[in-house]
């Protein structure tokens, strides 16, 4: 089932807006990833879809069914919470089974469903323990089983990575894409980590300041960011300022003229949306050089950072097998026939958060 | 040097121990004890504790009685309340938890006359007694179970019953009653012990068919034998024992309640 979210503000002591106006469908079946900065609203979204928290205004519908005001004891959700939460006198057992106290399944059917939930996440073994016996993995595991085992309509996570240790993190992040795979269940999933959002969200919803920035795949969300924030949000980018010809087709910058990705733009002053890896050597027949400040090996990549006459500061991935040295100048070319242009009202959204951000000026 | 360092902590660190351990143990030990310093005739012997026992049965009998309505009723108070302080504060409320808590820093004598003067009438009732008694034992009660409460996501717990389709009593069966358990059962016992071992208000306000046994003790060391003095001492630390070995066992083994409860 569809979750929509109409027009939803939350406002504390009349002052402090949470959620400002927020419109976003989260499409049946399918994982949304919520994204954004500490204090951008995401996690009071997911409270307020969860209805541990009451809208100010807007409504929530789960399919056709209004449950603005419904609390969440009634809403068939299951709720993942970034500390796990388990109940610390019940054992692993209890605690996947607690969803289904209320249900009018006979205990032998209850006891199946419990026998089955956690065997599908490999924490059988973990049936007598309390959640004090367990490592931060295995309350991980518990605290999904629970929400899942009694099927809700709806599955939101809030951060359920965070509290882990990044290998741990790494590792379940793909036990999550594939149990959220095979669920088919409307999946609202909560975090900082623009990694986890990409790795796991059908869509991604990105949020600062309590409003929705952008709603989209995570491709389109990388690739065609829509606006300064996004495009430093989701990794690193040279940000080339330009000015977009009448034709809506090609921007004049420091680098040159360089076609647009996605025509139609009204002509003036626009930024181009470099990524680091859209940067290849060119010894042949360069666009520009870069005279190399700093450069960090990586293993299978190069991250280097330098600058160029033309166009400033410059970040370029280059593939691991080549010698890189601080101070030699490197011939680059872009890899790519066109660039993402950010329309010049959308270049100022978010840029003031991000006190590094360069954009780089025509020559 | 560092080792050397760490052998002389270790050494600082048993000696207070022992120190400490001492100091608690030796008073009520030598109070015992002290039936042997008495003349022969006045010895230790099993005719000492039947003298107790056959003397001060009731006081004992008024005592436990006592101590367990004094229990009850600081945790009937004090529970509600230390659940309003932790997990529901109003404007004001840490306030009212520091002003209940007065009468601990007063001399007990002092409670004992206000509560003979402010409640004159009930001179003689029992009631005065345990009132008396309560006003040192319900603010023990609200921060045992406030202080406990404090440290338990009570509220997220309560959340997460929520998310699983939860209604309000079997929330309450489940999850707050559970978790309560062990704070009332803690303050329960340090109010029992308290109640007990209290001098103060049960000197003051005992009447000769309602004496307790603090009030009792005093007695046998004023007006009776060193050995009938030992034997009552032991026959009280006989009863606190207990409690302070229940409560010992108790924090011993408190609930996870750090990250990822």
């Amino acid at each position: 089932m569809n979750v929509n979210v109409t027009q939803l503000s939350k406002r504390y002591d009349g002052d402090v807006v949470a959620v400002d106006g927020v419109d976003i469908t989260f499409p049946s079946g399918q994982t949304t990833v919520i994204v954004g900065p500490s204090g951008s609203g995401k996690s009071t979204l997911l409270n307020l879809i969860a209805g541990l928290l009451l809208p100010t205004t807007g409504s929530i519908h789960f399919g056709n069914r209004d449950v603005t005001r419904i609390p969440p004891e009634d809403r068939n959700i299951g709720f993942v919470f970034q500390s796990y939460a388990l109940f610390p006198h019940m054992t692993a057992e209890e605690n996947v089974g607690f969803g289904l106290l209320e249900s009018r399944l006979p205990a032998s059917q209850r006891a199946e469903i419990v026998e089955s939930t956690m065997r599908r996440f490999g924490i059988e073994r973990l049936r007598r323990r309390r959640p004090g016996e367990l490592s931060g993995g295995e309350k991980q595991r518990v605290a999904l089983a629970r929400a899942l085992a009694r099927r809700p309509a709806v599955l939101l996570l809030d951060e359920p990575l965070a509290a882990l240790d990044a290998q741990l993190r790494e590792r379940l992040r793909s036990e999550l894409k594939s149990i959220f795979a095979s669920l088919n269940v409307t999946t609202i999933h909560v975090t900082h980590d623009r990694s986890e959002a990409m790795l796991l969200g059908d869509s991604v919803v990105v949020m600062n300041e309590g409003r929705v920035l952008q709603h989209d795949t995570p491709q389109r969300i990388y690739r065609q960011p829509a606006n300064v924030f996004l495009a430093r949000f989701f990794g690193d980018a040279n940000l080339i300022e330009g000015h977009l010809d009448a034709t809506g087709r090609h921007i004049d910058t420091a680098l040159g003229s360089l076609a647009v990705s996605e025509p139609g733009a009204t002509a003036g002053p626009v930024v181009a949306v470099i990524r680091p890896e859209m940067l290849a050597l060119a010894p042949s027949h360069p666009d520009f050089t870069v005279r190399v400040e700093h450069a960090e090996f990586l293993g299978s990549r190069w991250r280097v950072e330098g600058i160029s006459e033309r166009a400033g500061r410059i970040i370029i991935d280059l593939p691991g097998d080549v010698a890189i040295a601080a101070g030699e100048s490197l011939p680059l070319r872009l890899t790519r026939d066109s660039v993402h242009v950010i329309a010049a009202e959308d270049i100022a959204i978010g840029a003031h958060h991000e006190p590094d951000l360069t954009v780089t000026r025509r020559s | 040097m560092i080792e050397r360092w760490g052998r002389k902590r270790f050494a600082i660190g048993w000696t207070m121990t022992v120190v400490i351990a001492l100091m608690a143990v030796l008073p009520p030990l030598a109070a015992v004890l002290q039936a042997f310093r008495a003349p022969q005739a006045e010895q230790w012997s099993p005719g000492s504790f039947q003298y107790v026992i056959e003397t001060y049965g009731g006081c004992l009998l008024f005592s436990l009685r006592l101590a367990a309505f004094v229990a009850l009723a600081s945790l009937v108070i004090g529970v509600p309340a230390a659940y309003a302080f932790a997990l529901h504060p109003f404007r004001g409320s840490a306030a009212i938890e520091q002003l209940a808590a007065v009468p601990l820093a007063l001399p007990g004598v002092s409670v004992a006359i206000a509560v003979i003067v402010g409640y004159a009438q009930l001179r003689g009732n029992w009631l005065l007694l345990a009132g008396g008694q309560m006003l040192y034992t319900v603010p023990y009660a609200v921060r045992v179970v406030a202080n406990t409460l404090r440290n338990v996501p009570l509220r997220t717990l309560e959340d997460v019953a929520r998310t699983l389709g939860a209604h309000g009593v079997v929330r309450f069966r489940h999850v707050v009653a559970p978790l309560l358990v062990r704070p009332v059962v803690l303050a329960s016992l340090i109010v029992f012990a308290l109640s007990w071992g209290e001098f103060n208000v049960s000197f003051l306000l005992a009447t000769p068919t309602q004496m307790p046994i603090g009030a009792a003790l005093y007695g046998t060391y004023t007006s009776n034998s060193g050995a009938v003095s030992g034997a009552a001492t032991a026959i009280f630390l006989a009863g606190a024992l207990p409690l302070l070995v229940a409560l010992q066992l108790l924090e011993r083994r408190p609930f996870d309640f750090g990250q990822g409860v």
